[in-house]
């Protein structure tokens, strides 16, 4: 129980009453495991990421979130705060501040929340970018970036403080493949060094079977299967082969929930009328 | 769930009595709802600005923003609207020789109507349609949503110093106006047309009150720069995230902004001639 650092059980979530997002998740992650959650675009994994760092509540009655031993449910405004002080989190369009540059990005959360002086911060930032390796344009302003580098910088915004639980949503989209192998070694490195956990919402599993302990495969909002990259790769669940061979038809719907075709288009209705 | 949307939408043909009143019910319910959250909304902003005095380089960066550039656009509308009232005044008292009372007549007007009131509406034009934008703009790409997973309060570091800023900018921006006015009206008078420079400003100095008349147009816009950044901030920040949303509620801002402005500028006029 101590060591599981996040904790949800039976958690239903749905931003409109009448389209649950969430059915009934329980998942369990241990300290110091980096975690991917991989599934369809749409199957509601920025909203789970959402609902742990308490960005989106879920009604009473819908399920428990524990995160570092924090009930997520009955959480105060303060105590949030408080931990979201040890939560990084890269967001899946980067939600970097626009009109400040890529270093007073980095810089942000230690100028907000630290006292240290403007030369150590300096070298914090720039030992960050380094890593990101993007040292050499600290000067630009966000506009002037491509969406692989703004996900780099957002990606040493969420780790400059050195949060115990990082959060990545979709950290591997728009990199080139050179990118995308250090940044994914990148993640896992820093989840060593810092003895945090992490969670990685991505869909690029022949890079993060590599670096992540465990995957959870989510679709259109349950948990359809989970277990060890190596459990993965050789299952035999039909979810997990369709997905892991990206396999076009399989159980895995690719349409949305949706009316049925003929009714859409009201083929057999006398008069067809529409709400323009 | 898509019957359910088929559903809601046919309640626009309702036209039973009980669909009736939920049409006529809807709006009001609305209205006091978002009177409540404005409300609250404008106490949340205002609770942290004690807390935005401890950044005044914040204060500052948004001040240089919405107070320097909307400086130009008050200088001359200043200027023009100057012009023009020394030509009505001149033109009015002619007729009764009364020359003497202009400078008193276009100061009085600039003062405590016409100076608060035009700077408030160029102000809510100039100055807010940006901060709705920008606001609505952080929203829409995710910046205050990630300021709050960072645990930086976006009310207390991207709020409160505008709200700050903007009352400060706008009595300034008042002072500037009604200052070009004076000197609009001056030039068209006494350097076109030939009046009396020594009556001219003799009459301002003798006629007209600091504190009763020029100060009582400046507290006019201390609290038009309060409610104009105020439904600015507001708009922005709970606009639908999307360019259209931040569209419509830039164009909120401007309608809302400026009937505060004249209808607050009518209470105030009423209580302070009784
Ligand atoms: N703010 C929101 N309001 C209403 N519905 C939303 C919102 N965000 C996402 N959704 C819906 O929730 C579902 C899951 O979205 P999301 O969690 O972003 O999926 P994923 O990240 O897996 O691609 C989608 O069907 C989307 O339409
Ligand atoms: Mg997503």
């Amino acid at each position: 129980m101590e060591d599981n650092y996040i904790d949800i059980k039976h958690l239903s979530f749905a931003y409109d009453q009448r389209r649950p997002i969430l059915k009934d998740i329980s998942l369990t992650i241990p300290r110091r495991k980096v975690v991917a959650v991989m599934g369809g675009s749409g199957s509601g994994k920025t909203t789970l990421l959402r609902n742990i760092c308490g960005q989106e509540k879920p009604q009473k009655n819908c399920g428990a979130i524990r995160v570092m031993g924090r009930d997520m449910m009955n959480i105060g405004r303060n105590d949030l705060y408080e931990l979201r002080k040890k939560i990084g989190m890269l967001f899946q369009f980067g939600g970097l501040f626009s009109d400040m540059s890529v270093f007073d990005n980095v810089a942000f959360p230690l100028r907000e929340h630290t006292q240290l002086s403007p030369e150590v911060i300096n070298d914090i930032v720039l030992l960050k970018l380094q890593a990101v390796g993007l040292r050499g344009s600290a000067k630009l302003y966000p506009s002037e970036l491509s969406g692989g580098m703004a996900r780099r910088v957002a990606l040493a915004r969420a780790v400059v403080m050195d949060p115990q639980l990082i959060l990545y949503d979709e950290p591997f989209a728009g990199l080139d493949p050179i990118s995308l192998a250090i940044t994914a070694r990148l993640i896992r490195e820093l989840n060593d060094a810092l003895n945090a956990t992490s969670i990685i919402v991505t869909h690029d599993i022949a890079e993060s079977f590599q670096i992540v302990d465990y995957v959870y495969l989510m679709w259109q909002g349950d948990i359809v299967a989970q277990g060890t990259p190596a459990e993965m790769e050789n299952s035999s669940l039909p979810y997990v082969r369709q997905f892991v061979d990206a396999k076009t038809d399989g159980p895995l719907p690719f349409h949305q929930p949706a009316l049925p075709l003929g009714e859409e288009f009201q083929i057999g209705t006398a008069l067809p009328h529409r709400n323009f | 769930m898509a019957p359910e949307v088929n559903k809601s939408a046919s309640n626009r043909r309702d036209f039973t009595w009980h669909g009736a009143v939920r049409r006529l019910g809807w709006p009001l319910v609305e209205a006091l709802f978002n009177i409540g959250l404005g409300t609250r909304f404008a106490l949340m902003v205002l609770a942290r600005s004690g807390l935005a005095w401890r950044r005044p380089r914040l204060v500052m960066l948004h001040l240089k923003h919405i107070g320097v550039y909307t400086l130009v656009i008050i200088l001359v509308a200043g200027l023009f609207i100057g012009f023009v009232l020394g030509l009505q005044f001149y033109t009015l008292l002619e007729r009764y020789g009364q020359q003497d009372l202009l400078s008193v007549g276009v100061a009085l007007t600039l003062f405590r109507e016409l100076g608060p009131v035009a700077a408030g509406l160029l102000f809510v034009g100039c100055a807010c349609t940006s901060i709705t934008a920008a606001i609505g703009l952080k929203k829409a790409s995710e910046q205050i949503a990630a300021m709050e997973v960072m645990a930086v309060d976006p009310l207390a570091r991207e709020l409160a110093p505008r709200l700050l800023a903007g009352m400060i900018a706008l009595p300034l921006l008042t002072v500037y106006f009604d200052i070009v006015g004076v000197l609009g009206s001056y030039l068209i008078t006494v350097q076109q047309i030939g009046l009396d420079e020594g009556t001219f400003w003799a009459g301002i100095k003798g006629q007209v009150g600091f504190y009763e008349d020029f100060m009582q147009g400046i507290y006019k816009s201390i609290f038009f720069g309060f409610i104009t950044v105020m439904i600015a901030l507001y708009e922005g920040y709970f606009c639908v995230p999307t360019a259209e949303g931040v569209a419509r509620a830039t164009t909120r801002t401007v309608i809302k902004g400026s009937l505060a402005v004249l209808g607050a500028n009518f209470v105030f006029t009423a209580f302070m001639v009784h």
